[in-house]
């Protein structure tokens, strides 16, 4: 068994095996990826496709949670105003039922009654995004309009879509026109179109400022639930919130450079293959031939 | 075409080695790194005759090179596999090693399998959407191989689009059926998420055992190497130590012919000089 064999292909597998190291610390480096192909990491990218595809459920919802907010508020925003309007209605209204008022006043009044019947009709046909809020499914029509005789109704769908907002959770998307005003013979029009014609008729003003009250209640209270919506969105928003820093994070820590192992890895490298070359060099000049003079003689 | 070339090249050897008496190092030498760069590329078996010439064949004895005859080999590519044909009989199953015989173990097995588990996802996801979508939202694929190139939307005009079972423009009861399915076993009991997640894990560990593989096939051939390299490697410092030892032999022998030759002058010069 010779001593002094040839090392040459030790040598160079070692050469070869210290470049190939730095090569993979440099791509790693320069990317910020540990892993950008499976075979990197088959667990990690598996886990990563997982990752990815929550992430972007998380981000669909955001989105549609975020639209479903400013809707409510639009709604909510303009219930106020009806509120509003129908306040100022129950204050006309028992002005009217005053004995005291002469023919002309009970005019004017009904008149105004009028205006604000308008108004609300108005408010009730509200759109929000080219869509009506107030009508349920079909929001491509007016939930409110008057009919042949003059009478306004809802003519709305009768329910309203349901929506994922994420986290598990489902939300009405609104309430529909006939529970917010109420039902078609004795909605919060019908109350109005009352107390107007009770008084240009002289019929009873209190018993119908008294139902366009009842209507303003129903109102409030059925407005309520964008109050509530809102606050139950801001809740799911801000746990998608957490749920998508966290899968960030997650992400990160499967496919992110580990930058201080990398750099360790390729200077470490580097020393080998300094070293290598440097005993290749030696090694492969020593021989006993260096050492002998050439024959004399 | 390397492997046929490589093969060309051992023939002509084998000719040549045939001329020369089978003693001509330097033709054996040509004629191993041939082998070597040949057995890299496929399965082979090697004898090499008293004569010099080296015969090839497959595993299995199917002639390679027979004296100074190369048989060569072709490649046909038929849509499911890939063949490799010897004078037309197929060799496919005989050669699983070398860069072909992966090459082949890719064509013809790893790829198709990752092809068909694509093809799977697209079809199940096509047929799970259309039947919660109540109709074709995708274009209807009716048989599963080739799906995953097909796969096509049908619905391409928005308005178009149902979202809801009554038809009203807000009703998004069919809207959140489709959207329910991200969670719902769709394909092989598992989401479709998962399934995908399963593939890509798949497809990571054959190459990263693939590359495994390879790693410690190097280490094996170093070892190898040195092990030769060890029993019939050159040493220069013994080649050198037996120079000198020769050239110091010469230098006697010369000396002594010198020697010899100057007494037999001497003895010669004796009888001139009476």
């Amino acid at each position: 068994m010779q001593a002094n064999f040839s090392t040459t292909n030790s040598l160079l597998q070692a050469l070869q095996d210290a470049q190939a190291v730095q090569a993979r610390s440099l791509a790693e480096i320069s990317s910020g990826r540990r892993v950008s192909k499976p075979s990197d990491d088959p667990s990690a990218s598996a886990a990563l496709v997982r990752n990815a595809s929550m992430q972007a459920q998380d981000d669909s919802y955001t989105a549609g949670d975020a639209s479903l907010r400013s809707r409510f508020a639009s709604a909510d925003s303009a219930l106020s105003s009806v509120v509003r309007q129908m306040t100022q209605a129950v204050s006309l209204a028992v002005e009217g039922a005053n004995g005291t008022l002469s023919a002309s006043d009970k005019v004017a009044l009904a008149q105004q009654l009028s205006g604000i019947r308008d108004q609300v009709l108005s408010l009730g046909n509200t759109q929000f995004e080219g869509k009506f809020l107030f009508s349920g499914v079909n929001d491509n029509t007016a939930p409110f309009a008057a009919n042949g005789g003059g009478t306004i109704q809802y003519q709305g769908a009768p329910a309203v879509a349901t929506v994922n907002t994420g986290q598990g959770a489902t939300i009405a998307s609104g309430v529909t026109g006939d529970k917010l005003f109420g039902a078609n013979g004795s909605s919060a029009f019908d109350a109005l179109s009352g107390v107007i014609s009770a008084l240009d008729g002289n019929g009873d003003v209190a018993a119908a400022a008294a139902a366009v009250s009842t209507s303003l209640s129903n109102l409030s209270a059925q407005r309520v639930f964008f109050g509530t919506a809102m606050n139950a969105l801001d809740g799911v928003t801000s746990s998608i919130t957490t749920e998508k820093q966290g899968l960030s994070q997650q992400e990160d820590q499967l496919a992110g450079a580990d930058i201080t192992q990398a750099v360790t890895d390729l200077t470490q490298a580097q020393v080998a293959q300094g070293a290598v070359s440097a005993a290749f060099s030696k090694i492969s000049q020593m021989s006993l031939l260096n050492y002998l003079n050439p024959p004399t003689g | 075409n390397q492997a046929n070339t490589l093969l060309k090249t051992i023939a002509q050897l084998n000719l040549a080695a045939a001329q020369s008496g089978g003693e001509d190092p330097s033709i054996t030498d040509r004629q191993d790194s041939a082998v070597a760069k040949l057995s890299g590329l496929l399965d082979i078996s090697v004898i090499r005759g008293s004569n010099g010439m080296v015969q090839v064949t497959t595993q299995s004895g199917n002639p390679l090179v027979v004296d100074n005859q190369a048989s060569s080999l072709q490649f046909q590519a038929n849509g499911g596999g890939a063949q490799l044909l010897l004078k037309g009989t197929d060799v496919t199953s005989q050669i699983y090693n070398g860069a072909i015989g992966g090459a082949l173990e890719a064509r013809n097995v790893a790829l198709p399998a990752l092809q068909a588990r694509l093809d799977l996802l697209a079809n199940s996801l096509t047929s799970a959407v259309n039947t919660a979508y109540g109709g074709n939202f995708f274009v209807s694929l009716s048989q599963v191989p080739g799906s995953a190139t097909a796969i096509a939307v049908a619905v391409t005009d928005p308005a178009q689009l149902q979202t809801g079972l009554s038809g009203a423009p807000g009703d998004n009861s069919i809207v959140n059926a489709v959207s329910a399915l991200q969670s719902q076993p769709v394909v092989n009991g598992v989401s479709a998420t998962e399934y995908q997640a399963q593939t890509v894990f798949a497809l990571g560990n054959d190459v990263a055992n693939a590359q495994a593989n390879s790693d410690a096939s190097k280490a094996v051939i170093t070892q190898m190497n040195s092990q030769r390299a060890a029993i019939s490697g050159v040493s220069l410092d013994q080649e050198a130590a037996n120079l000198m030892q020769f050239q110091r032999s010469y230098q006697a022998a010369a000396r002594i012919i010198s020697t010899v030759d100057s007494m037999m002058q001497t003895a010669i010069g004796m009888g001139s000089n009476h």
